[in-house]
């Protein structure tokens, strides 16, 4: 691959080696090709014959050659005798990159040319593993069998060419999609080895590549989807159309669980292009010609809901038994009067995903079976829960995600396409406004923390520390959990004496789900906003406090302090602005450490700058590792600054972004990321920066204004 | 319901809609140009940014009665090949995620652009307003659109 001579400053990584000292910087490209500005396009498009729905989205499998023609040792790899690679990826594209760090170990094996894949998104199956894309697994997951999957290929088209020269196989290599005899210099393309190739069987587990010999895996390769997104033509599930499709919404009680007592469509059918009204468990379906026509007819219906068990559902009622629980807890534990006790109580939220794509689903219902089209994490959850629910076979083909979030883990709203569809017996594609879309959400639980800490009057010394929390566990249709959930990133690894932690499951009818970092994001906050509290009254520097707690061995340390090294922590800085810090390590697995700088006007938290520094094991692809730092700062912050969920009488009192704001570009604080240097087994980072942005912007605001946040999102009031 | 001539990335469409008919779903539903996206509905988020005339326009909250013979540009009209220099400088700087909200992203600086060809980060700023991208690339973003005005 060409490398082009300029360097843009987001381009230029700067790796750390975390044990000796010295900073090892490398550099790493944008894109293969330099850019060159273009005029604007003024090509005359062909005039469209109207409608023009397309049948399959565009990543569904063109036209391949016979089975028997192709080498397909695997699931994974596809090679035609014409030398066309085809890559098949089994996980989720939601932003994270999987299809592109995905196809790069395969290829990477394969020694496929990079320029030359076609990729495959895999329907549900079983056959694939493990298709769930969630808790910042896939890298992980699959790097060692994808790299075994991609190397199989590659022997086997090594051992057929060696067959057919009579060599040696191990005169023979592969490079860039060809097998070279290197005596001679004679040389195969891979198309031309497929017939001998795909009769071959291996003896044993392939050879990998020395990590020294990686092509791809490594390096920043340019996201496989962006052409399309910037072109308009990647296809997510609202894009997907079917021939004959009707679009339609769903009326829902707005109490979760409720059911349809009566309903009058009279004039929901009247309004033009509303062509169907159906019942389903969940509500009432209009179906209409478009989506305009749908919503239209939804807003014309009147329904008579049983809100049932959850109308009490209230912020209030719900803070309050999380109150309890712990109150209750805590009533037994007794300070030793030799120590300097020091308590707070934390809290957090209820909060949706929002992704920017609302969820929505196509349901092909049919006599004989289902087809389903969706943005889905849980793609074999999906087609699990629908055969249910319908009594049907079921393929679901996966489209792009327009954000995940663990939103689109939970099955529900594919169940009630395939029920609109086989109520109204034609293709239906649902639509979720964001109105539905928020207060319809699986949520992320509130949570309440109650912490202790104490040290010796005289030495000082930490011999205490308590931490428990109560929230509820996760209750939605495909994923439960319960106390294994609350205890995500609730002990710290700090070397404190006498440390014990308990969470208390409250249960609430409340509908939660998985969202991203779960029970990381508030745990991490009231760990390090407390730890920095103990540090305030022991006079302590946050950074060399932590410093002096973490052990040599814990891989957290040296992250805190490539943080804190590249942040200048306790350097100059502009008049007022201060630097918190944090840190985390999510799911025993990537370590990351933040300095935020931060200033307070008039009641307002401007973030202005992140460093981050982050410990994820091998890097496949470092610009993605980035850009999971970036954008996980910023659900963060959104998280911290922004929103929150509240309900009463059962009913979620927000619905768009004017009362569930978003983080806005002018927000932005500049994030510079470092990445340490591991040999590791790769671990993931989707996930991985929510947890620590949060304390370290909190901790900052306390350097600041002297005002401890122990409730977010932050209120003017507690700034005042 | 009326019949319409909307010009769109250069070429007539007849469309039947409704006078109130938000121009996104006439775009996504009636013509098949679904690069223009819906997020929020409300003209909250941007995703269904389109020009008309280079100016934008949040085609959710656009009834398409009142587009008249205005020339609409959607995120397929801009390159077919992904070519315009905003385009390129997106691929550059490997701005996008999801992608879900980067068709209004690129729509807004072409416009941006259009009218302010070396913009401040005060004018990005402002010209973003609104426009929301929840995988949180806005740094790249902003650094796509200094590159696109040809300022880096």
């Amino acid at each position: 691959m060409t490398q082009p001579t300029q360097l843009t400053r987001r381009a230029f990584l700067k790796l750390t080696l975390s044990a000796g000292g010295g900073v090892v910087i490398a550099s790493y490209l944008a894109a293969c090709a330099t850019p060159t500005p273009a005029p604007t396009a003024t090509v005359a498009l062909p005039s469209p014959t109207l409608p023009r729905p397309s049948a399959t989205p565009t990543l569904a499998p063109t036209a391949t050659p016979e089975p028997e023609t192709l080498l397909a040792p695997n699931l994974f790899v596809q090679i035609d005798p014409d030398g066309q690679v085809t890559l098949t990826i089994h996980r989720s594209e939601m932003g994270q990159g999987v299809r592109t760090s995905l196809a790069m170990i395969l290829a990477d094996e394969l020694e496929a040319v990079w320029d030359q894949i076609k990729l495959v998104q895999a329907p549900a199956n079983d056959k694939y593993g493990s298709q769930v894309t969630s808790g910042s697994g896939t890298i992980a997951d699959n790097f060692d069998q994808l790299r075994l999957a991609g190397a199989a290929a590659r022997e086997l088209l090594i051992a057929a060419a060696a067959q057919l020269w009579g060599v040696p196989v191990s005169d023979c290599k592969a490079e860039q999609g060809l097998v070279i005899h290197t005596p001679s210099g004679k040389q195969y393309g891979y198309g031309d080895l497929v017939s001998t190739a795909k009769d071959l069987k291996l003896s044993g587990d392939p050879k990998l590549k020395d990590p020294s010999e990686f092509r791809y895996i490594g390096k920043s390769m340019p996201r496989v989807d962006e052409p399309a997104i910037v072109r308009g033509a990647a296809t997510y599930g609202l894009d997907v159309r079917l021939p004959g499709q009707l679009f339609a919404t769903i009326a829902r009680c707005p109490v979760a669980g409720g059911t349809v007592t009566s309903y009058d469509d009279t004039a929901a059918k009247a309004i033009a292009g509303v062509k169907q009204v159906v019942q389903i468990p969940n509500g009432v379906a209009v179906l209409a010609e478009n989506t305009w026509a749908a919503i239209q007819g939804r807003a014309a219906l009147t329904v008579t809901w049983d809100e049932g068990s959850r109308a009490s559902l209230s912020t209030d009622s719900m803070r309050q038994s999380l109150m309890d629980k712990v109150n209750k807890a805590i009533v037994n534990e007794k300070p030793d009067d030799k120590l300097t006790v020091l308590e707070a109580v934390y809290e957090t939220p209820v909060l949706a995903h929002a992704p920017l794509e609302p969820v929505n689903c196509v349901a092909d219902v049919r006599a004989d079976g289902c087809d389903i089209w969706i943005s889905t994490q849980n793609p074999v959850g999906v087609q699990t829960y629908v055969r249910n629910a319908i009594g049907l076979p079921t393929e679901v083909h996966v489209t792009m995600l327009g954000g995940g979030f663990g939103r689109r883990l939970e099955v529900d709203y594919a169940i009630e396409a395939a029920q609109v569809s086989k109520a109204a017996g034609v293709p239906v594609q649902v639509v979720w406004t964001r109105d539905d879309d928020i207060q319809h959400d699986f949520y992320r639980q509130p949570t309440y923390h109650w912490l202790r800490a104490g040290w010796d009057k005289q030495t000082k010394t930490l011999g205490l520390w308590r931490h428990y929390m109560a929230a509820p566990g996760i209750n939605g249709i495909a994923y439960h959990g319960g106390q294994d959930v609350l205890q995500e990133g609730l002990d710290v690894t700090y070397n404190i004496d006498g440390r014990r932690t308990q969470a208390l499951l409250t249960s609430m009818p409340l509908p939660t789900g998985p969202w991203r970092a779960v029970m990381n994001g508030p745990n991490a906050f009231a760990n390090e906003c407390f730890l920095d509290e103990v540090a305030t009254a022991l006079k302590q520097d946050p950074y060399a406090f932590r410093m002096s707690l973490l052990s040599d061995s814990d891989r957290l340390k040296p992250v805190v302090e490539l943080a804190a090294t590249k942040a200048n922590w306790g350097g100059d800085l502009p008049t007022g602005h201060k630097q918190g810090l944090a840190c985390h390590t999510t799911y025993g697995l990537t370590s990351v450490a933040m300095v935020a700088e931060v200033s307070v006007t008039k009641g307002v938290v401007h973030v202005h700058k992140v460093v981050c520094a982050v410990d994820c094991g091998l890097v496949v692809n470092p610009d993605i590792v980035v850009q999971q730092m970036e954008g996980g700062i910023v659900f963060g912050l959104t998280a911290l600054l922004k929103g929150e969920i509240t309900f009463d009488k059962g009913r979620v009192q927000q619905s768009n972004f004017h009362d569930y704001p978003l983080l806005q570009m002018s927000e932005m604080p500049q994030v510079e990321v470092y990445i340490v240097s591991s040999t590791r087994s790769p671990q993931g980072v989707g996930e991985m920066a929510v947890p620590p942005i949060t304390p370290a912007v909190v901790n900052a605001v306390f350097a600041a204004t002297g005002k401890r946040i122990r409730r977010t999102p932050i209120r003017p009031e507690d700034l005042a | 319901m009326t019949t319409l001539t909307l010009n769109v990335n250069g070429t007539p469409y007849t469309v039947d809609a409704p006078p109130d008919m938000p121009l996104l779903w006439v775009l996504r539903d009636q013509l098949n140009l679904t690069g223009t996206k819906f997020g929020c509905g409300v003209g909250l988020c941007g995703a269904c940014t389109v020009l008309v005339d280079g100016v934008t326009h949040r085609s959710c909250s656009t009834p398409v009665s009142t587009v008249g013979t205005g020339a609409i540009t959607t995120i397929e009209g801009l390159s077919p090949t992904g070519q315009h220099a905003v385009q390129q400088a997106w691929l550059f700087e490997s701005v996008s995620q999801c992608g879900y909200c980067q068709a209004g992203q690129i729509l807004t600086t072409v416009a941006l652009l259009s009218q302010t060809p070396q913009p401040t980060d005060a004018d990005i700023d402002a010209a973003f307003t609104n426009t929301l991208c929840r995988c949180g690339t806005y740094q790249r973003i902003r650094q796509a659109v200094h590159r696109a005005a040809g300022a880096v």
